[in-house]
């Protein structure tokens, strides 16, 4: 990765913030997801921990501990010049049951879209996703990907409690929560899967660089895979 | 095993670990102590490892059970503590004090400061995660069930864990910079085109009064609307306890050791590292202002107060 591509900066005084661009478009998303791998494989001693977003990559370190902390990032990021460390993709498939009862929300975002609710779910779950990064509350991705026409406005009066597994829209991201929150997505089904249980081996279903997949599935299923995974517990 | 129930929790008392910074990238903050000096003080007192889980009492303290014997200290926000038993009396803060079974702990109100830690010899046993041993309210894992504590509730600890500590320690003299300092020295972050200088300047010149919807997420300030330049064009990025957001009310929020990991509003400065336990001490409607300090000066700032928290014994965790 040439040195003119990122740019780091002190947040704070045990924090370094690198940005790779000013614009959130897929080139820097690679960056930063390159970057991310990079570290995590180089920095033996894990002496640092990492925050990605979507153009900048928190790095954290202990300041009496780690001497020089700029340099030995730089050293890092161009230990591989052409930025091409080996990217490898998990495809996660999440099912999801877009049924009423889980989908207050759809018939809004189909008016929205100017499309039949059955047409939004044939493209939410027909597109091709990827978790740009893992933030904010356990265990959620930040996916993009969303088709275009199915981004709709954040509710004017979040909800004081959406359901674990809820999957919304906002704007032009879709998502799904990890644990029962308020919030002002608009709901248009939910996933049996748990995205985020800290006693798992892999507490986070998703990983940034993740590809997803939403799956349709019916009340039958989903109440079988919920059965499944509560009695796996 | 020795135990010790709860009695009252009080408002809000939850298990307590240090932080532990290490898989944020799950969206997992680091969580632990809201002043992780009163834990370590606290735990070395006893001759624990200074991350051993602890109970952190919010406002107002807890009432608990001893059903075996134990030492213990109290740290932290100042508050009265009474033993009941056989022998009832006052516990000094910040001093080991043994209890016998079937002693009852009675902390009171807590009275300047917001936290205050109920340290166990041995500490207080709890199934570990990936993420430590504290509680994760939030995602409800950690700790003592992923939630806070309830009357009735049965916390285990092994006194065999603990290293008899043999040394008289004045170990309150951390009460001080804890409860009495209300001047947190920040790192300020480039401008660029998030803030102008006048806003900037504002906010090194206000005092700001904490508000009380402040908690383990973050202490929301009031005071001095500080104007940002960016409002709605900010993109998402990682945060850390003690940056400091400014959303589009200009009311500056201070993030908290439960913080969401990324957040979209844009920071004016970090609170530095030497001065983040005093976040945890601040209590609603307290004053504080923030002065500003370099990269460099923190540093040696951070540098002065492990000298003087290494006049303290620390326990050294074995390397497995």
């Amino acid at each position: 990765m040439p040195p003119s591509a990122y740019e780091i900066s002190w947040f704070g005084d045990r924090c370094l913030r690198v940005c790779f661009g000013e614009q959130n478009t897929p080139e820097t998303r690679v960056r930063v997801l390159s970057a991310f791998r990079l570290i995590e494989s180089e920095d033996f001693e894990k002496r640092f921990s990492l925050t990605p977003a979507y153009t900048t990559l928190l790095v954290r370190f202990h300041p009496l501990a780690v001497r020089e902390p700029e340099r030995t990032l730089r050293t890092i990021l161009e230990s591989h010049p052409s930025g091409a460390c080996e990217v490898e993709f998990n495809l996660i498939e999440i099912p999801v049951c877009y049924d009423a009862d889980f989908a207050p929300d759809l018939e809004s975002v189909a008016s929205h879209a100017g499309i039949a609710p059955p047409e939004v779910v044939r493209r939410h779950s027909g597109a091709a996703y990827q978790v740009a990064f893992v933030g904010f509350t356990p265990g959620f991705g930040y996916l993009t990907g969303l088709p275009a026409e199915l981004a709709a406005p954040r509710l004017p009066n979040p909800r004081t409690r959406v359901p674990a597994g809820s999957v919304g829209i906002a704007g032009d991201q879709t998502g799904i929560y990890p644990s029962a929150t308020p919030g002002g997505w608009r709901l248009i089904g939910r996933t049996p899967l748990r995205l985020f249980d800290a006693h798992r081996a892999n507490p986070s279903l998703l990983s940034i660089g993740d590809s997803v997949r939403f799956r349709a599935i019916d009340r039958a299923e989903f109440e079988s895979i919920h059965r499944t995974i509560e009695g796996s517990v | 095993m020795h135990s010790f129930s709860i009695l009252e929790p009080g408002m809000l008392t939850t298990v307590q670990a240090l932080g532990f910074p290490h898989h944020v990238e799950m969206g997992v903050p680091e969580g632990g102590a809201a002043d992780p000096l009163s834990l370590i003080v606290g735990n070395r007192v006893l001759g624990n490892f200074d991350s051993a889980p602890a109970l952190e009492c919010t406002l107002t303290g807890a009432t608990v059970r001893f059903q075996e014997v134990a030492t213990i200290a109290i740290t932290g926000g100042e508050t009265y503590v009474q033993l009941e038993g056989a022998s009832s009396r006052t516990l000094q803060p910040w001093n080991p004090h043994r209890v016998n079974a079937g002693d009852v702990v009675r902390m009171g109100p807590i009275t300047r400061g917001c936290r205050t830690y109920l340290c166990v010899a041995g500490g207080i046993a709890v199934r570990s995660t990936l993420f430590g041993d504290s509680t994760n309210l939030r995602a409800g894992f950690g700790g003592f069930h992923g939630r806070a504590l309830r009357a009735g509730d049965t916390l285990d600890f092994d006194p065999a864990e603990a290293r008899p500590v043999n040394r008289v320690m004045d170990a309150d003299r951390f009460s001080p910079q804890l409860l009495d300092r209300r001047t947190l020295r920040a790192v300020e972050l480039p401008l660029a085109d998030r803030f102008d200088p006048d806003g900037a300047d504002r906010f090194w010149r206000t005092e700001f009064t904490v508000s009380n919807q402040s908690d383990r997420t973050g202490i929301r300030l009031e005071g001095a609307s500080i104007p940002t330049l960016c409002a709605g064009r900010m993109i998402s990025e990682g945060m850390t306890p003690g940056a400091i957001q400014v959303p589009e009310n200009g009311q500056p929020i201070v993030l908290g050791v439960d913080h969401p990991t990324t957040g979209g509003y844009p920071v004016l400065a970090c609170i530095a590292s030497v001065d983040l336990a005093i976040l945890g001490q601040l209590r609603p409607r307290d004053k504080v202002r923030f002065e500003p300090v370099s990269v460099s000066d923190a540093h040696r700032l951070l540098r002065a107060h492990y000298q003087q928290l290494g006049k303290f014994p620390k326990r050294e965790v074995p390397i497995r």
